[in-house]
């Protein structure tokens, strides 16, 4: 996409021919791959579980009060992330700054609960292999903790930037929240459809 | 494209004791967020709250499929702030959902007319 040519200079940053910042429209394109990805995942999940005769009750193989607590941890994070943006838009970088951080905290607080929670499940044998709903659950989830894990390790180069002499445009750190809330928005399909239903 | 969650970059934290300005805080650039996020976690609640009641499966299944689908519109609306977008944006998102959606009931005749895996 190319910026407006007869724009000045210091516009050319943000005047676009769509209207929509460079960043956030590379961003919802990227996201709709990943709508598209995780829709994929669920469909086969949905219909690998429709199509099976008999389906473990989840509740008796998962721990769903630690399920329920990452669900709370992520939806946290999102808020901060959130608030993090404000933040920067009112171009206050060090409050930005250390909602970033705290977003980032959160999300390896949650990738840290669902590592011990692989852990113990694996100890009492629902391992990716036991079962269908083992190949699904160890599927979903990991794919879900790998983009949660991008989002922190992008979260903590945002922040180191908005420490630093150059901080990041709002923009760019609103582009970073798009990502963040996507992740938050397929946990809770997640946690839903996997770990209750 | 401005943003009406957002408050006017005049707003400024207001001088005092800490508690003073965290209740301004509170009331003035965070509130939508926070109350956003009462909504997600007390719907977080009421999805485990309804495991422990025992009621129909499928019954149950729509409700916490429902809840959670609006807890997802909740993100996306307003944390995303997909509710105040541009037409370009909304397409771009609504669109592969509904292609997804369509190839995802395009698999539903295997499920319905083909033969059952094993558990």
């Amino acid at each position: 996409m190319s910026t407006v040519a007869h724009a000045p200079a210091h516009e050319q940053l943000h005047r676009t021919a769509t209207g929509v910042d460079n960043h956030k429209l590379g961003m919802w394109l990227f996201l709709a791959s990943e709508v598209m990805f995780f829709t994929g995942l669920i469909g086969s999940y949905v219909v690998l579980r429709l199509g099976s005769k008999e389906w473990p009750d989840p509740s008796s193989i998962l721990g769903v009060n630690v399920l329920a607590l990452n669900t709370f941890i992520l939806i946290t994070s999102s808020v901060t992330m959130a608030l993090g943006h404000q933040a920067s838009e009112q171009g206050d970088h060090r409050k930005a700054a250390s909602l970033l951080a705290v977003t980032a905290g959160l999300g390896l607080t949650f990738l840290t609960i669902k590592l011990l929670d692989y852990r113990h499940l694996v100890h009492e044998g629902f391992t990716i292999t036991s079962s269908l709903f083992g190949s699904c659950y160890y599927l979903l989830t990991g794919f879900h903790g790998c983009h949660v894990l991008g989002g922190v390790v992008a979260l903590l180069v945002l922040m180191a930037r908005a420490r630093g002499k150059n901080p990041p445009k709002p923009a760019a750190v609103e582009s970073m929240g798009l990502y963040w809330h996507f992740v938050d928005l397929v946990w809770i399909v997640l946690f839903a459809i996997l770990c209750l239903v | 494209m401005t943003d009406p969650i957002t408050p006017p970059a005049a707003w400024a934290p207001p001088q005092g004791a800490l508690g003073d300005r965290l209740k301004a805080w509170v009331r003035g650039p965070a509130r939508k967020y926070l109350a956003i996020f009462g909504w997600l976690l007390l719907l977080t609640l009421i999805e485990v709250g309804a495991t422990f009641f025992s009621m129909p499966k499928k019954t149950l299944a729509a409700f916490l499929i429902g809840t959670a689908l609006v807890k997802a519109l909740l993100v996306a609306l307003y944390f995303m702030h997909l509710r105040h977008e541009v037409r370009l944006i909304l397409a771009i998102v609504v669109l592969p959902m509904l292609i997804a959606v369509l190839f995802f009931f395009g698999l539903f005749p295997d499920i319905v007319v083909g033969p059952r895996a094993a558990p």
